[in-house]
């Protein structure tokens, strides 16, 4: 698999709008809009995905995959026609380095990784933190 | 008088086509293209093995529609030698062209079928890919050497059955899974931390299954490039194993693998305890690399350059950096503590 094929459609799902300490829910979705069935070259014995969200500055604040070591192994993974692979984290508003983040506004990211130089990407999501009075 | 009507009649056939109610008397311009090209033809024949004979030439061809014999080679100094057959062939300097043109090599990937294997390619089980480490034998038994989790289930054996380059290209079994040692807890070792599942080395055996799979002891496949993503490996080229054992900090490192094909890059760290992303598998005493790694080069072996193409084996790799810049893998001698004595050598 080198570029994602084009019935491929990735899109990532998130609230535009969560209090301050609250778990936010992100899901990236992969899915095969075409009439066959795709075959996608992914990364992992569990998929390897990550999520980024960067502050207003465009500071990356939190990645999922910051410092992990991946085994770098690919699995073929069959997607039907219609059907959809769904990645969830939920995000407990801590950077990487273990600080809840200030409220503001930020935006999500996310990317699953394949055999290809580069990752396949989601659309960029707006993420409204909120601080509860 | 016999091969105008011959020339004729292939000419009337073809205007025939075009004018299906009357035949078309051929030209004089059409008559004589027809006999020079019959000469041209019946000299690329006597031409064609005799230059080809010649060190550094390329190609030859009969341009029909230039009406010339062309020869490719790969440098001018290669020119004279093909004049002098050529003129010996009794053929006029009109009736040639000779040209310098890129050599032409016999490509495979490393994601195409090798037989023999040797260490580099691409290998497949069940719905996975990883790559081939080394060809090694452990006694008589001749093997290859790839990731513990490039089999089955990580740790134990279950007889994972291999395939090369795919199953879908190459039905045999090229080899079943023999050896994998199960990972062990705190209380067998406690370097192990709690809650994680520990070994030394992210290795796996895998015996051959019979004779009629041919594979290569002492062959890594060798790219036309390195650090540039480059999968093709002109002409079978190869590096030899020389030497196995281990390297410290600061040594430059290569390997080669399936999906970026041979990278290079300086050791950064060695003996590095190592959580596995995503599972609950930690490698103890593990050397990180700063070069390029993508999924799918999992297995491959991890190899000094000590001189030409002879290399020192050092290892396995089995994961990396989410951005692909860095690698590490299992030192060879913490592969041999749980495999056994391998040899890798040609």
């Amino acid at each position: 698999m080198t570029e994602p094929p084009p019935q491929l459609r990735i899109s990532l799902t998130a609230p535009e709008s969560v209090p301050l300490g609250s778990k936010v829910p992100i899901v990236i979705r992969l899915e095969n809009a075409g009439e066959t069935a795709l075959e996608l070259y992914l990364r992992g014995r569990t998929i390897a995905y990550d999520i980024l969200i960067e502050d207003a500055t465009g500071e990356v604040v939190w990645r999922r995959l910051e410092g992990e070591i991946i085994p770098g192994i690919i699995q073929i993974k069959v997607l039907d026609s219609g059907e959809v692979l769904e990645l969830s984290h939920d995000w407990d508003q801590r950077t990487n380095r273990g600080d809840l983040v200030e409220p503001g506004s930020y935006t999500v990211r996310g990317s699953v990784l394949t055999d290809s130089p580069e990752p396949m990407v989601s659309p960029t999501k707006p993420l409204l933190v909120v601080s509860e009075r | 008088m016999s091969r105008f009507i011959l020339a004729a009649s292939a000419v009337a056939l073809a205007a025939c086509s075009d004018a299906p109610n009357g035949v078309t008397a051929p030209t004089d311009a059409a008559f004589r293209s027809d006999v020079a090209q019959n000469r041209l033809a019946a000299l690329f024949a006597k031409a064609s093995p005799a230059v080809l004979a010649i060190g550094g030439t390329v190609f030859g061809d009969n341009d029909e529609v230039n009406h010339r014999l062309v020869f490719g080679v790969e440098n001018e100094r290669v020119i004279p030698a093909v004049r002098t057959v050529l003129a010996q062939l009794g053929a006029p300097g009109t009736d040639y062209e000779i040209r310098v043109t890129a050599p032409i090599y016999q490509v495979a990937t490393l994601r195409d079928r090798w037989r023999p294997t040797q260490a580099g390619i691409q290998i497949h089980f069940v719905n996975y890919l990883c790559s081939m480490g080394f060809n090694a034998d452990l006694g008589s038994q001749r093997s290859f050497i790839t990731a513990s989790h490039c089999t089955n289930t990580q740790g134990g054996v279950e007889g994972t059955q291999y395939y090369q380059p795919l199953s879908s290209v190459d039905a045999t079994v090229i080899a079943t899974e023999v050896d994998d040692p199960e990972y062990f807890n705190f209380k067998t070792d406690p370097m192990c931390p709690r809650g994680k599942l520990c070994r030394y080395s992210d290795a796996s055996r895998e015996l051959y299954s019979s004779s009629s799979v041919e594979s290569t002891r002492g062959a890594i496949a060798k790219p036309s490039g390195v650090n540039d993503n480059s999968l093709d490996v002109p002409d079978g080229s190869s590096f030899t194993v020389t030497e196995q054992g281990d390297v410290g900090k600061d040594a430059t490192v290569n390997k080669v693998g399936r999906t970026t094909g041979w990278t290079q890059g300086k050791v950064t760290a060695t003996c590095v305890n190592t959580n596995v992303s995503g599972s609950r598998i930690h490698q103890l005493c593990q050397t990180f690399v700063d070069a390029g790694v993508g999924g799918g080069d999992s297995g491959s072996g991890v190899f000094q350059i000590t001189s030409g193409n002879n290399v020192k084996l050092v290892g396995i790799l089995w994961g990396g950096s989410s951005d692909g810049s860095m690698f590490v893998y299992s030192p060879f001698s913490a592969v041999v503590k749980e495999l056994g004595a391998l040899t890798a050598t040609q």
